[in-house]
């Protein structure tokens, strides 16, 4: 029933509906992750603090904000071990740029985007050798046992997720699965947020259509998990 | 609102992919990275915080190429600036005389007023001597009235006599010994021809100013033909042969035509001494194109004459400078005035003796260094707190036995003279003893009618200054061809010159008595010698230092300096202030014909100095120079900024006409004794006064102190908590 309810078909259906509900959890924030809450900095000293190079006070930085970009990270770069690396680089970056940091946008915002921008120059570069890549064949989060019988239908969700342009899954998943306000992307990709929300259609269409293609293989997987 | 419809998260898809998209778990070892990462960061940086000063930036060599680039692009600039653009070539000779012809025309119809400054580039001569180089200052109105003062080259006078016999033999000219012995029929000068004729050729009459009887025709400087008095082309190509090249280039920014000439005159009164072919004296003439103004005559080949005694026609090679067109002339630029009437014969006389013999004075002057002027004076001398701009004391002179010193103030071949006395005695004289000199020595001397109701003695006493309330009586001499005017008190103190007479009796009423001595300036320049040798002997050291820290394979001394992208900005400042103060030197001591840099006195040489011994300085203190200096070149470098624009805008307050020093008749007897300071005598020696270089060292100084506050010569602190 689980799989029926989360599963395919009625993602399927959920997309014809498509009206939010409540409820959701968006790692590393809050419940009520609207706007730019979900972008909640840390205290103002301890940023100061950073910018003087404590380290210590970076440190807290880096354990604030490290799962939400490794989330963003993760959802453009679709590797586990690269998502790492992405990370690495990002807080690196921030931690060299630090001093020049002019507080024109909250702190969350600015890694946000660092991040973005190293993810995405990342995906860039390996975009030829990593062809619309699935994340079990280039390393994907290990997987736990698979009691509910679901493993077939994360690798169509993955799968599917992974034939979007970069730009479109991250703005998906930043707004539908991590609750990220339009707003809010749209600072952290500099783009507006009309930009965002076609951008986001479009990625819930293309998602509807991948999903309807691989919709045997899903469905026979559910099947057996239901037998 | 659609786009909020369309942003707004869907829960149900949210949720769908919170379970179906898996994030990797954190890894264990991120923050052990991250410090190893940060750390490594940290020590980059510090090392770029000293490599901005590290002797690899200081590159002496790196130093040396970008001034020579510089050097390139400003001699490239020049060049190409000084390169006039040719817009238009070969026309046919007889049209282009005719074009030329039609040019002067229309253009000097649009001219009303002419001012400016001859320069002959050379002059009439025999056996080839060149005379040197005159200025004459002229002012030219329409209907061929106009109005010169002559600026003789010194050395040229001695050649005066030989010139005199040219135009002896000059049919030409109406010789008239009276005229060469300069009396009044030289002062007022009309041109007989078409006014764009006066340029190539100054024909004049000459005419008595107060009868306006003409006394005879000169042709003074500019002799040959006139380009208007061509005519029709069939004469034109009698008279001239034209090189059938006629161009309009760009010179100094203006469309000039540009006529190449070849003179061939061939009427029969000149032949004698145009010759043939091989010898035909060619002159290329630049006309501007708008006013019809021949701004240069140069020639291109040097004419010969075949008889020293035979008349001729020829050019004086010439150019303008400092033209004005329609400008209104100040009427007291030049000297001669309706109210003037001739002085009888000797007048200024104290004693109304008939010759200098009998006033018993000794006309030889007789020299002496003005460093020795403390040597001629027992006390104190009088001496002019204000003086116009450019002019500096070169030349102190001297009667044997008398009491008076003669100052001479010059700038460029504009001369002052001050006459004032050298010693304790009372009023010795009670007229004017200048003009009876002039006048004694063949000149004439003029009076002012309005000051000079009786010949015995004039009624307008001066106002200001240590002569207050005394009668001074104001002349114009004509000595020579030369016009000067004088104003002169009846004390025996009195300044003479070729300035307008509201300058001189400015002058005369600055005059104030000054304890001369230890203020007067030095005529050798020993002390900068000394400096360029300490310089020199500072750079050496600090060369060697440098090259053997660079060359002998062990670590480099630390950097003096700091990177050249670091101090561009006060560099180029620097650069400005002493392009500035050089361009002011120049232009009040030279008049701005003169951009020769004379020794290490003047600000180029001065810099020059400064900065061989700054980069001694340098070079000798990094090798014991601390990693992190306590004064900064930051500090330094806002520092002098301010120290050079505070002394700028200091110089702009000071110097204007209006706020130079007078001394208060009153004050001045109060004051009597104490006034003999430093200041006061530089102000009778050399009164500077703002210009563009004045100008261009406040921008100079602007961009010094905002470079200064710009740069970033980083010492960073070490990461507070570390770790």
């Amino acid at each position: 029933m689980e799989a029926e309810a989360v599963g395919f078909p009625s993602i399927v259906r959920h997309f014809g509906r498509t009206r939010a509900k409540p409820g959701g959890r968006v790692p590393g924030t809050d419940e009520k992750s609207t706007g730019t809450a979900v972008l909640a900095d840390v205290a103002e000293h301890i940023l100061s603090a950073a910018i003087r190079r404590d380290h210590a006070a970076f440190a807290e930085i880096v354990t604030h904000y490290e799962p939400r970009l490794r989330t963003l990270i993760y959802h453009l770069v679709l590797d586990t071990e690269l998502t790492h690396d992405v990370l690495q680089e990002t807080y690196l970056r921030a931690y060299r740029a630090l001093p020049s940091f002019r507080r024109e946008a909250a702190l969350g915002t600015w890694l946000h985007r660092i991040a973005c921008t190293a993810a995405l120059e990342q995906v860039r570069r390996l975009g030829r050798r990593r062809d619309a890549p699935a994340p079990e064949a280039t390393g994907g989060p290990a997987h736990a046992p698979d009691p509910g019988g679901d493993l077939a239908l994360r690798e169509a969700v993955a799968a599917a997720l992974a034939t979007l342009p970069p730009e479109q899954r991250l703005t998906l998943l930043l707004i539908d699965r991590e609750g990220y306000d339009y707003r809010a992307v749209a600072e952290i990709m500099r783009v507006s947020p009309g930009t965002v929300c076609s951008r986001l259609q479009r990625a819930r269409t293309k998602l509807r259509r991948t999903l309807g293609e691989i919709r045997p293989s899903a469905t026979t997987a559910a099947r057996r998990e239901e037998s | 609102m659609r786009t909020r419809e369309d942003g707004r998260p869907d829960r149900d898809l949210g949720e769908f992919l919170r379970r179906t998209v898996e994030v990797p778990e954190p890894r264990d070892d991120l923050q052990t990275r991250l410090q190893a990462g940060i750390e490594a960061i940290d020590r980059e940086e510090e090392a770029s915080a000293h490599r901005r000063l590290s002797p690899r930036q200081w590159s002496p060599r790196r130093w040396a190429a970008t001034l020579a680039a510089a050097a390139v692009v400003t001699a490239a600039v020049l060049a190409l600036v000084g390169i006039p653009g040719v817009e238009q070539t070969s026309i046919p000779g007889a049209t282009a005389a005719d074009r030329v012809v039609a040019i002067i025309d229309d253009g000097l119809s649009r001219v009303n007023t002419l001012q400016g400054v001859y320069v002959l580039d050379d002059d009439v001569k025999r056996d080839d001597e060149r005379t040197g180089i005159r200025t004459i200052r002229f002012a030219a109105t329409t209907h061929g009235r106009r109005f010169y003062d002559v600026r003789y080259d010194p050395d040229w006078g001695a050649k005066q006599e030989d010139w005199r016999r040219d135009l002896k033999n000059d049919p030409a000219f109406v010789h008239d010994p009276d005229l060469l012995a300069s009396d009044a029929a030289t002062v007022r000068q009309i041109v007989v021809s078409n006014p764009g004729a006066c340029l190539l050729q100054m024909k004049t009459w000459c005419v008595d100013p107060f009868t306006h009887k003409t006394i005879g025709v000169r042709y003074r400087f500019f002799r040959g033909l006139p380009l208007t008095a061509l005519g029709p082309s069939k004469q034109v190509q009698q008279v001239w042969a034209l090189s059938n090249e006629l161009r309009t280039q760009l010179v100094e920014r203006q469309p000039r035509v540009v006529l190449k000439e070849v003179v061939r005159d061939e009427r029969s009164t000149y032949q004698a001494i145009i010759i043939g072919d091989d010898d035909k004296p060619a002159y290329e003439v630049l006309i501007d194109k708008e006013f019809g103004v021949a701004w240069q005559v140069r020639a291109l080949a040097e004419p010969s004459r075949t008889s020293d005694e035979g008349p001729g026609v020829w050019l004086t090679p010439y150019h303008l400078e400092r033209v004005a067109i329609n400008k209104p002339i100040d009427p007291d630029l030049f000297v001669m005035k309706p109210d003037y009437r001739y002085a009888p014969s000797g007048f200024g006389r104290p004693d109304r003796v008939d010759t200098p013999e009998d006033y018993g004075v000794d006309f030889e002057l007789r020299p002496f260094p003005v460093a020795d002027l403390a040597a001629h004076t027992s006390s104190w001398t009088l001496l002019p707190t204000w003086i116009p701009a450019g002019y500096r004391l070169e030349q102190a002179t001297t009667y044997p036995g008398d009491i008076r010193i003669w100052l001479t103030y010059r700038r460029g071949l504009n001369e002052l003279e001050v006459g004032t006395w050298g010693g304790d005695a009372g009023p010795a004289l009670e007229r004017s003893l200048p003009a009876f000199v002039f006048q004694a020595a063949g000149g004439a001397t003029f009076l002012d009618d309005r000051e000079w109701p009786d010949v015995g003695s004039p009624v307008r006493p001066l106002q200001h200054g240590a002569l207050a309330g005394w009668p001074a009586g104001t002349h114009l001499v004509l000595f020579g061809d030369r016009g000067r005017n004088d104003v002169w008190a009846s004390l025996g103190s009195g300044v003479s010159g070729t300035l307008p007479m509201a300058d001189l009796r400015k002058m005369v009423d600055s005059l104030h008595p000054v304890k001369p001595g230890p203020h007067v300036p030095e005529d050798d320049y020993e002390w900068q010698a000394w400096i360029a040798l300490g310089a020199a002997v500072a750079v050496a050291p600090g060369v060697a230092l440098l090259w053997w820290g660079r060359r002998g394979g062990g670590a480099p001394p630390p950097a003096p300096l700091p990177s050249l992208r670091v101090v561009r900005r006060p560099l180029v400042g620097v650069l400005l202030v002493v392009v500035g103060a050089t361009f002011s030197w120049h232009r009040l001591y030279g008049e701005g014909n003169d951009f020769g840099v004379r020794g290490w006195h003047e600000p180029l040489g001065v810099a020059v100095v400064a900065l061989a011994l700054l980069a001694g300085a340098a070079a000798a203190w990094a090798p014991l120079a601390p990693p992190r200096p306590p004064i900064g070149p930051r500090f330094l470098t806002t520092l002098l900024g301010l120290f050079t624009l505070a002394g700028a805008l200091t110089a702009i307050v000071y110097l204007p006409v209006k706020a130079r020093f007078t001394v208060d008749a009153a004050a001045q007897y109060e004051e009597w004794g104490r006034l003999g300071q430093f200041a006061d005598f530089l102000r009778s020696a050399y009164c500077p006064a703002p210009g563009p270089g004045l100008y261009l060292s406040i921008v100079g100084a602007a961009l010094i102190v905002v470079g200064g506050l710009r740069m970033r010569v980083a010492h960073r602190e070490p990461a507070e908590n570390a770790g």
